[in-house]
C-alpha cells in the first residue's frame, strides 16, 4: 500500500547575489499515511514551514527546489502550476499560522467559504450557502447562521483560525498541511483548535502533517514526528518512542530545555551548556531572507 | 545595622489602576484594576495571564511608559506617580525594562555597542571612563561574545538580540527589572539559555525582578510570588509554590490545567539528563 | 556541510559563510547593473563638466557672432565649440549648453536640498509629536499644496527680480509639503515601535528619540524622494525658464534655451532639441538611479539581482 505523501531526499535552496545559496533544506524523508498525524519538530531555522510550502509548490523563486514528493503516487515536485492548483485544496489542504492573514479582509467570511464550495466543488449558490453554514457549525462556530455575514476582523484569533480550518475541510482533501495553527494562540483556545483538528480526521480519515515548534502540543496532536534541525531531520518515530526515548544530542536537548521537565531553573542550566544545541550562534552575515 | 531604607521595599504598587478611553462613544477599556503589590531586591514576581488580561500594561504602568489612570507607584520609598519629567528620567536608571520581541526592541541601525553604550549618553554622569572596556564586561556578563561589539542588531539572532537588550539594560547599574515576555519570542533551546542568564544575574546582581508571562511551565521555574491576572486584577496571589500546589480561584485552577506540559510522562520529567 | 561525529554524538557544524553585506553588497550590485552603471556616469559627467569648465569657455560662450546665426550642427570646420550648431544670435550651442548645465544643476540641487531638509525637519516633528503641532503644520502644508506652484512662482518672480537665488527659494517652498508629508508620515509609525518604547525606558526625551532613533530610519526615503524631485525640479524650472519668468540673460539654463529656440522649430531644429534632449537625458538618469537604488537596498527586492542560473535540475 503506497503511503499517501512519500517525501524523498527533499532539498530547498534560497539563491542570493551577496553569496552562495543558503541552504534551507538539505535532503529531507519522510511518509505520511492515511488517518496519520505526522508532526514536524523544530525550532526556528530548521527548514520546516519551506519544507512544508515545497510540498505544494509554494516556495518561488529564488528558491530552488529539488529531490522527490509523491502525493498518491504522483510526483508533486516539479509540478507545473495548472496541476498543482488542481491538487491543492482538494487533494493537500492547508492552514497557516496567521488567520487574520489568510482570509480576505473585505469579503465576509461566509462568503469566501461558499466561493471555494462553489468554485472547486462545483455546488450550485443555495447549496454552497447551506453546506458553508453547516461547516461553520461543525469546527464550533456558534450561531453559525447569523455569523455568515461577519467579517474576519471581527472573530477572535480562535474562532478565525476555526473558519480558516472550515475553509480547508470544505474542499475535502486527503492530506492536511497545518503549519504552526495554533502558535500564536493562547493556551486555552490551543487546547480547543486541537481537539477540533483531532475530530476532523477521526471523521474523515485524513493525513495530517502539523508543524510546529512546541513539543507539548505534538506530544497532543501527532503519533508520529520527525525532529528537524538546520535543514535535516535529526530523528523520526512513533512520537511517544521518541519522546520517551530519544536517540539525537538536539532531540535529547530539545526535550530537557521544555520548562516542563526541569523542576528548578538550575535544571536547565544543564542544557543552556549543551553544544548539541549550538546553531549558527556565530554572528551571522546573512543579508535579508 | 542595616537603615530603613535599605529594608525598603524596591516596588511598592497600590491601587495602580489604567483606563483607556473609548474612541467615539465606545465604553472605557479597564485594562488595570486596582493592583496591589510589593517586590523586595532579590526577588522575582510573577504575573501570568492570558492576552487580554491586562498584563503587559501593567509592566508599563510600573514604569510610567503608559500614565496610569490612578494609583501609586513608590520606588524605594520615593513615589514616582508624581514626578515631572526631568525627576521621571533620573529614576528611571533603577529600573529597566527588557521587551519581548528582539527583533523589533533594539534600533535596526545601530551597533551592539551604539545599543548597550546608549544608555550613558542619556544620562552622562553615568558614563564609564573608558566605556568601550564597559560594554565588553557587560557582553561578557551576558554570554555574547566581544567582537560582537561592532555586529549590528541585523546581523544577531534572536537569543543574541535578546542578550544585547539585557545588557543594555544592566549597564545603568539599575535594582529593578521588568521582564515583558523575555524569552515568548525565542526558540525552546534558547530560552533555555536566556533564564538561566536571568536568573544568575538575579542572584549576582540582587536584581528584583516583575517577570511579565503566559507560560506558567516557565514561571513555576523563576519566581518566589505568582499573580495571576484576568481582566486587569489579581484573581490570585501568593508564594508560588503555594499558587501551583494549591490554588485557590477557579481561573488559576483551569488556567493550570489547559497548560500543556509533556503529558504523562511530564511527572517523571523528560529526557535522561 | 562538515559533520563532527564523536562516536555516539553526532554534532552538526554549519559552513561559515562569507556573505557580502550592506554598502559592499550595494556597490557589488551597482556595478552589475548597466543602467544604474549609465545613470550615475551621465550624472557624474555633468556635475563634473559643470564644476570645471565653465570659467575657461564662459566668455566664448557668451560671444554672439550674427554671421554665425543658426549655424546647422556638425560641421567641424567652425571649430569644436560650434559642432552642435548656433542659436539665433550666434553664441555656440556646446558651450551654451555647459554654461547651462551649471545653472541647471545648481538650480535643481540647491532645491531640492533646501526643500528635503525643511521637510524632513518639519515632517518628523509634527509626526512624532502629533496634537496640535501637527494639526498646524499640517494646515499650513495644505494651504501650500493648494496654491498652484506655477502660479506662485509667477506671483513671487513678478515681484521679486528673477535671479538664480529667487528661483531657488520659490521652487523650494513649493515642494517642501512633499517631503513634510513623507517623513511625517514615516514619524508616525515609527514613534509606535518598540525601540522608540525603548529609548524611552532608558530616559531619552523626545529631541534625543527624534534625531537618534527617527532620522536614521527616515532619512533613505528621503533621499529617495529628493532624488526622484531633483528629477521634477530640474524641469519645473525647465518650464519657468521657458515662460520667461524664471532667469534672464547673462545667466543661462536649459529651459532659457528651450524658449530661445521655439520660433525656429522647423527651420533651426537644433536651437530647441539639444537642450530639450539634455534634460529628458537628466530627468531619467536621475529617476532610474534613484528606483534602482531604492530596490537595491531593500532585502525584500533582492530576488532581481540574482543571476538565474543556467537550466539545470538539482537533484540531492
Amino acid at each position: 500500500m503506497t503511503a499517501l505523501l512519500e517525501v524523498r531526499r527533499l532539498t530547498v535552496e534560497f539563491l542570493t547575489d551577496s553569496g552562495s545559496p543558503i541552504q534551507a533544506v538539505r535532503g529531507v524523508d519522510f511518509a505520511v499515511d492515511a488517518g496519520q498525524t505526522l508532526a514536524i519538530l523544530g525550532e526556528s531555522g530548521s527548514g520546516k514551514s519551506v519544507t512544508s510550502k515545497a510540498l505544494m509548490g509554494l516556495v518561488d523563486f529564488p528558491g530552488v527546489v529539488g529531490g522527490s514528493a509523491r502525493f498518491e503516487g504522483r510526483e508533486m515536485i516539479g509540478l507545473g502550476e495548472r496541476d498543482l492548483q488542481r491538487v491543492r485544496g482538494r487533494g493537500i489542504g492547508m492552514v497557516f499560522q496567521d488567520s487574520l492573514d489568510s482570509l480576505n479582509p473585505v469579503y465576509s467570511v461566509g462568503s469566501q467559504l461558499v466561493e471555494a464550495l462553489r468554485v472547486r466543488m462545483g455546488l450550485p449558490h443555495q447549496a454552497a450557502r447551506a453546506r458553508a453554514v453547516e461547516l461553520m457549525s461543525e469546527v464550533g462556530i456558534v450561531d453559525a447562521e447569523r455569523r455568515f455575514s461577519s467579517y474576519p476582523h471581527q472573530f477572535s484569533g480562535g474562532m478565525r483560525q476555526r473558519i480558516c480550518i472550515a475553509l480547508a475541510i470544505a474542499l475535502q482533501p486527503r492530506l492536511l498541511i497545518a503549519d504552526e495553527p495554533t502558535t500564536a494562540l493562547d493556551v486555552t483556545v490551543q487546547a480547543g483548535i486541537i481537539r477540533l483538528l483531532k475530530r476532523i480526521q477521526a471523521e474523515t480519515d485524513m493525513g495530517m502533517i502539523f508543524v510546529t515548534h512546541d513539543l507539548a502540543v505534538a506530544r497532543m496532536i501527532a503519533s508520529h514526528v520527525v525532529v528537524m534541525f538546520e535543514g535535516l531531520v535529526v530523528e523520526r518515530g512513533r512520537i511517544d518512542d521518541v519522546f520517551a526515548d530519544p536517540d539525537h544530542p538536539y532531540t535529547r536537548g530539545l526535550l530537557a530545555s521544555h520548562p516542563g521537565a526541569a523542576r528548578t531553573w538550575r535544571d536547565l542550566r544543564a542544557v543552556a551548556g549543551d553544544p548539541a544545541l549550538e546553531r549558527e550562534e556565530v554572528i551571522a552575515d546573512v543579508d535579508g531572507i | 545595622m542595616s537603615t530603613a531604607s535599605d529594608q525598603a521595599p524596591v516596588l511598592e504598587v497600590a491601587g495602580l489602576r489604567k483606563v483607556f478611553a473609548g474612541k467615539r462613544g465606545a465604553p472605557d477599556t479597564v485594562a488595570v484594576a486596582d493592583v496591589d503589590f510589593t517586590l523586595h531586591a532579590g526577588e522575582c514576581l510573577a504575573v501570568v495571564g492570558e492576552s487580554g488580561s491586562g498584563k503587559s500594561t501593567l509592566a508599563r504602568s510600573v514604569l510610567r511608559l503608559i500614565e496610569p489612570t490612578d494609583g501609586r507607584i513608590r520606588y524605594r520609598g520615593v513615589d514616582v506617580t508624581g514626578l515631572n519629567p526631568a525627576e521621571l528620567r533620573r529614576q528611571r536608571r533603577h529600573m529597566q525594562m527588557i521587551f519581548q520581541d528582539p527583533y523589533a526592541s533594539l534600533h535596526p541601525r545601530q551597533t551592539v555597542y551604539r545599543l548597550v553604550s546608549e544608555p550613558w549618553r542619556v544620562h552622562r554622569d553615568l558614563m564609564p571612563p573608558d566605556p568601550r572596556a564597559r560594554v565588553r564586561e557587560l557582553l561578557d556578563q551576558v554570554g555574547m561574545p566581544s567582537h560582537a561589539i561592532d555586529a549590528h542588531a541585523g546581523q544577531l539572532s534572536g537569543g543574541q538580540r535578546q542578550r544585547v537588550s539585557i545588557a543594555r539594560a544592566l549597564s545603568l547599574r539599575p535594582d529593578l527589572l521588568v521582564l515583558d515576555e523575555p524569552v515568548s519570542a525565542l526558540d525552546v533551546s534558547i530560552q533555555a539559555q536566556v533564564i538561566t542568564l536571568l536568573m544568575e544575574l538575579r542572584e549576582e546582581l540582587g536584581l528584583a525582578y516583575l517577570f511579565i508571562s503566559h507560560d506558567l511551565a516557565l514561571v513555576r521555574l523563576v519566581a518566589d510570588h505568582v499573580g495571576v491576572m484576568y481582566g486587569g486584577r489579581f484573581v490570585e496571589y501568593g508564594p508560588a509554590e503555594r499558587v501551583f500546589g494549591n490554588p485557590q480561584d477557579a481561573y488559576t485552577r483551569s488556567l493550570l490545567a489547559a497548560s500543556p506540559g509533556l503529558g504523562e510522562s511530564s511527572a517523571s520529567g523528560g529526557g535522561p539528563r | 556541510m562538515a559533520i563532527d561525529s564523536t562516536g555516539a554524538r553526532a554534532v552538526l557544524l554549519p559552513e561559515p559563510t562569507r556573505r557580502r553585506t550592506g554598502a559592499a553588497l550595494t556597490f557589488a550590485r551597482f556595478r552589475r547593473s548597466p543602467g544604474a552603471l549609465l545613470s550615475v556616469g551621465w550624472l557624474a559627467l555633468l556635475t563634473l563638466v559643470a564644476i570645471i569648465v565653465p570659467p575657461f569657455i564662459e566668455t566664448e560662450a557668451n560671444r554672439q557672432d550674427l554671421g554665425l546665426r543658426l549655424l546647422p550642427p556638425f560641421q567641424p570646420e567652425h571649430g569644436l565649440a560650434y559642432i552642435l550648431g548656433a542659436d539665433s544670435l550666434g553664441r555656440p550651442e556646446l558651450l551654451q549648453l555647459i554654461m547651462g548645465t551649471r545653472t541647471s544643476l545648481l538650480v535643481a540641487v540647491l532645491s531640492v536640498a533646501i526643500a528635503a531638509c525643511i521637510g524632513f525637519g518639519i515632517g518628523l516633528v509634527s509626526g512624532y509629536f502629533g496634537g496640535w503641532v501637527d494639526e498646524v503644520l499640517m494646515r499650513i502644508a495644505d494651504v501650500m499644496h493648494t496654491i498652484p506652484s506655477l502660479l506662485l512662482a509667477l506671483a513671487v518672480l513678478y515681484v521679486l527680480e528673477p535671479s538664480i537665488f529667487n528661483l531657488v527659494i520659490v521652487l523650494a517652498i513649493t515642494r517642501i509639503p512633499v517631503y513634510l508629508r513623507t517623513a511625517r508620515a514615516q514619524a508616525l509609525e515609527l514613534r509606535e515601535r518598540v525601540f522608540v518604547e525603548s529609548s524611552r525606558s532608558i530616559g531619552a526625551g523626545d529631541w534625543r528619540i527624534i534625531t537618534t532613533d527617527l532620522a536614521p530610519m527616515v532619512l533613505p526615503t528621503i533621499r529617495t524622494v529628493a532624488m526622484l524631485e531633483v528629477a521634477s525640479i530640474l524641469l519645473a524650472a525647465a518650464g519657468l525658464s521657458f515662460l520667461g519668468i524664471g532667469l534672464q540673460r547673462p545667466d543661462v539654463d536649459w529651459g532659457m534655451m528651450v524658449a530661445d529656440g521655439r520660433a525656429y522649430l522647423t527651420s533651426a531644429w537644433w536651437v530647441t532639441v539639444w537642450p530639450g534632449l539634455i534634460i529628458v537625458l537628466t530627468a531619467l538618469a536621475a529617476n532610474l538611479f534613484s528606483n534602482w537604488l531604492r530596490a537595491a537596498e531593500d532585502p525584500a527586492q533582492s530576488a532581481q539581482f540574482i543571476r538565474p542560473p543556467r537550466r539545470r535540475k538539482v537533484r540531492a
